[in-house]
């Protein structure tokens, strides 16, 4: 990355010390680690307070957990969840709830440091396991509803993502540029926080309705 | 210390134990006030009031001793004191009965004052003692009823009076085995569901810590100290397999074939690049053979990876069509080879094209120098739409 971009002003929140010095040496000093927070509560006072550029955010913290703060601050800016969970139902209720990214805690510094720039400047990022999981959410929602929520470019985008391919690799493989690439899934994953937000939806869907 | 949540130690009484327990005292009282009905009503037909009006208040101090029990000791009620008590209770009334009453009442239509009691006798003992004890149990009910008519100085017996008494003995034996047997039943379940929840706990509080601790030993000395972070690979891999693994998956499906595989291969290998692997198995149609075919075609794709492109990260991924059959990729970022010279030299040629070729599928290598392989994988020649 350019080293003469301005710093990232970066909110970190994890409860465990040792994961947020690691954290704070390794993006140092792309990335300005203007707070910190050791649960929920005091991660939302930090964002609030400092308004950062990102906030990268465990998911399993006391008070409320990475959950409460994508839901209370995805608005101020894009929370990048860092965490060792690779369940299913946490990858899929952090996008739902609006996280900006999804990244296991295992990803090499180069990748993370390269994901959270991406992630600053507004691209979806997440670890290739949850674009496949995304996928199987969408199977799951078509064949309950009888009709595809995804267009066919979407399936074609996200089943790239999912082989671990960048959206620069993914425009020159389906011949669309990077940034179609990306807002095809920015697209993918408004419409999953869609269909896991509204019950009501959910339950038309899983019954066939219109 | 408080990240640690406290493991609850498995309690003496099962969840439902308690709740079963507090529906018999409340079954107690109602059979109780049912037995004061009876005495009330009886009047003339009583050769003995005060006897019943007694066993009327021995009634009373067991079914008050329960409810006081089930407050204070619930586990009590579960112990040979009260559960002695109350079936000697039992069997104490169904022999007062003919003593009270005017002679020839046993035979009658008439309530007997012992009301429920034996019944709920027979339940506390099946929930405390099992179905052996309390079908065992049950059986003294008919010599009970008999001393009862005995003392009700019933003339003379007829067979099928014998009949009747043989008839309560069985009545209540299967009472208590059948009791018995649901609390066992109860109890068994509920043991599973709190050895899974322990597991579950266990899993939590490991995967918030080791998990995490190793997971960042591995990221931070990647660089610096590969065996440190290869010891810390090794041991997040098995703990992992041990927490979600094994327990949780018996049955080998296309997933489990891959994973399994990918992880045989990591194992034999230095390379400390980043593995992950997802698989979207929507009914799998492929023979076993066929699947372990693939799955084998895939570790040795991520072998290829490892061993010779020197990747920081492989991607595998792997899902079913609408007809069963199955597509596989394996992605890594290392450094790309001349697919053509690579072919032999690699043995690409025999460990994954053979093999997919062999059960009638194909294979697609891409690489360039620098830009990492894509090794692509179809269970059938055909493309479904061509």
């Amino acid at each position: 990355m350019t080293t003469s971009r301005e710093p990232i002003r970066t909110v970190l929140a994890d409860d465990h010390e040792l994961v947020r010095s690691g954290l704070r040496r390794e993006l140092e000093p792309d990335f300005q680690i203007v707070g910190e927070a050791d649960d929920a509560e005091g991660a939302v006072d930090v964002i609030t307070a400092r308004s950062p550029d990102l906030v990268v955010c465990d998911l399993h913290m006391p008070r409320g957990g990475g959950l409460a703060v994508v839901e209370r601050c995805a608005t101020v800016c894009p929370i990048v969840i860092l965490t060792v969970s690779e369940a299913e139902r946490d990858l899929l209720d952090a996008v739902a709830a609006g996280a900006a990214g999804y990244l296991v805690k295992s990803t090499p510094v180069d990748d993370l440091r390269a994901a959270l720039h991406a992630a600053a400047a507004g691209e979806p990022v997440f670890s290739p396991s949850l674009a496949a999981l995304v996928l199987g959410e969408f199977r799951r929602l078509a064949k309950a509803a009888d009709a595809n929520p995804l267009t066919e470019r979407e399936r074609e985008v996200l089943q790239y993502v999912a082989r671990g391919k960048t959206y620069k690799e993914i425009g020159g493989a389906l011949d669309i540029a990077p940034k179609t690439a990306e807002n095809h899934v920015r697209n993918i994953l408004g419409k999953l926080h869609l269909s896991r937000r509204s019950d009501l939806v959910r339950y038309a869907v899983e019954h066939g309705l219109d | 210390m408080d990240r640690f949540p406290a493991l609850t130690p498995r309690p003496e009484l099962f969840p439902t134990a308690l709740t079963v327990l507090k529906a018999l005292v409340l079954a107690r009282w109602l059979a109780w006030a049912w037995m004061v009905g009876i005495v009330a009503v009886s009047g003339s037909a009583l050769r003995h009031p005060v006897v019943a009006w007694l066993a009327v208040g021995a009634a009373f101090g067991v079914t008050a001793a329960s409810t006081a029990l089930v407050r204070l000791a619930p586990a009590r009620l579960m112990h040979l004191p009260f559960v002695a008590t109350e079936v000697g209770m039992a069997i104490g009334l169904s022999i007062v009965d003919g003593y009270v009453f005017e002679p020839g009442h046993v035979f009658e239509t008439t309530q007997s004052i012992a009301t429920q009691f034996p019944l709920l006798a027979m339940a506390s003992a099946g929930v405390a003692f099992g179905p052996v004890v309390a079908g065992l149990l049950g059986l003294a009910l008919g010599p009970a009823e008999w001393l009862g008519a005995v003392l009700n100085d019933f003339p003379e017996f007829a067979t099928r009076h014998i009949v009747s008494f043989v008839a309560t003995s069985l009545f209540f034996a299967a009472c208590g085995l059948v009791f018995g047997w649901q609390a066992g039943l109860l109890k068994r379940v509920e043991g599973e569901i709190a050895d899974r929840r322990a597991r579950d706990e266990v899993g939590r509080v490991l995967h918030d810590t080791v998990l995490q601790t190793l997971a960042l030993v591995e990221r931070r000395t990647a660089a610096t100290d590969p065996e440190l972070a290869a010891a810390a690979r090794v041991a997040d891999r098995d703990l992992r397999a041990f927490l979600f693994g094994s327990a949780a998956r018996t049955v080998a499906d296309l997933e489990t074939r891959i994973r399994s595989e990918v992880e045989r291969v990591r194992r034999d290998r230095d390379g400390d690049a980043a593995v992950s692997v997802s698989v979207l198995d929507d009914g799998c149609r492929l023979v076993p053979a066929h699947q372990d075919m693939i799955a084998r075609a895939v570790g040795e794709a991520v072998a290829n990876a490892l061993e010779h492109a020197g990747a920081g990260r492989i991607v595998v991924f792997a899902e079913t069509d609408d007809a069963g059959h199955v597509f596989a990729s394996v992605v890594d970022d290392g450094e790309g080879f001349d697919v053509a010279a690579a072919r032999t030299s690699h043995g690409l040629d025999e460990s994954v094209i053979g093999r997919v070729e062999s059960i009638g599928g194909r294979v697609e290598i891409t690489s360039a120098a620098g830009g990492g392989t894509e090794v692509c994988i179809w269970s059938r020649a055909e493309s479904p739409a061509g």
